[in-house]
């Protein structure tokens, strides 16, 4: 079975945006839920995730808080309007490129 | 130290930290450092539960942080080094906005002093894009935000190449001593304008410029 590291930029992008479209959620939450929901196939490494993370507040498409719990401070991170758009056009470009390649490759098989 | 020999999580996760967050701002390297020990500590307390050993699920939540080089390249690409946010408030600040004018004063000079063809046209982007500069360094330390910072770097910046420009028409015209010192400025120049694109680029990567530029710590709410 493959197992991948998430390492290219927009698709790391458009999973936290996905992640976080089910709700408000921490660093360490979002990279469990995808290794979780992918069944183990991807993965974070290399300090990827947080990098990601600020530069999506930046582009104004999550929002961020810091938060106390359990006495350890904790920053949570909601998707925007504008975030919600761009995870809707990040779907539809992914969807259709996916599904061509697909075609190509159930053609070639 | 004494406190982080003591205690052995809070040492390895510094030891990351501080090649991650090096040289960053204060507002970054804090904020960052909040995120990766919460994250350290949830992954370590996870790989206890499932059962390994105390060095075990160190290096395993170590492990999980990935490498502190690459996490650094890309968080400097995130957020504004100590160095830029130094340059980014020497810009509005008073002496570099008279350095803009003196730049402004010198390429006036050569366009005044040499024969230049379409002068008029030049003339009129070696005023408009120092004064534009000038201008919006002064309403960005009114107001600082990201675009009003981008702008004015982007208008300095600018402002070089008509000046790379003056300086090499005047070159024409005088002995060899001088354009060798004319080509040397203008390479300078080339360097200082490269330098304030890159500034330029990465100011379009960093969000809230208050925050970058506070000298005080986020406080969590």
């Amino acid at each position: 079975m493959y197992c991948g590291v998430v390492s290219n930029q927009g698709t790391l992008a458009t999973l936290i945006l996905q992640n976080l479209s089910r709700g408000t959620n921490h660093g360490y939450q979002i990279a469990q839920d995808i290794k979780r929901r992918s069944e183990g196939v991807l993965d974070f490494r290399e300090g990827t995730l947080y990098p990601a993370l600020h530069g999506l507040e930046a582009k104004g498409l999550i929002a961020s808080r810091l938060a106390k719990e359990n006495g350890r401070t904790r920053c949570y991170y909601k998707l925007t309007e504008k975030g919600k758009r761009a995870l809707a056009a990040q779907k539809k470009e992914w969807l259709a490129f996916s599904g061509a390649v697909s075609l190509l490759l159930e053609a070639a098989s | 130290m004494r406190g982080y020999a003591q205690n052995p999580d809070r040492c390895l996760a510094a030891w990351w930290l501080a090649i991650a967050t090096r040289n960053l701002v204060a507002p970054a390297k804090e904020r960052i450092r909040l995120e990766i020990e919460a994250h350290y500590a949830d992954s370590l307390n996870a790989h206890l539960e499932q059962g390994r050993s105390d060095v075990e699920a160190r290096i395993c939540a170590l492990n999980e942080l990935g490498d502190p080089i690459i996490a650094a390249k890309r968080f400097r690409a995130q957020h504004l080094t100590e160095n830029q946010a130094t340059l980014l408030k020497e810009t509005v600040n008073i002496w570099w906005r008279l350095l803009d004018l003196s730049n402004y004063c010198a390429t006036f000079g050569c366009f005044t002093f040499a024969p230049i063809p379409n002068g008029g046209r030049l003339l009129l982007s070696v005023t408009a894009f120092p004064l534009a500069g000038i201008i919006v360094a002064g309403i960005t330390r009114m107001n600082p935000s990201v675009r009003l910072a981008r702008l004015g770097v982007l208008f300095r910046t600018l402002a070089l190449v008509p000046a790379m420009y003056a300086f090499y028409t005047v070159s024409g015209s005088v002995g060899h001593g001088l354009q060798a010192l004319i080509a040397v400025i203008d390479i300078i120049l080339a360097v200082v304008l490269w330098f304030g694109l890159r500034f330029w680029l990465k100011l379009g990567e960093v969000g809230d410029l208050r925050t970058e530029m506070s000298d005080q710590r986020t406080a969590p709410t």
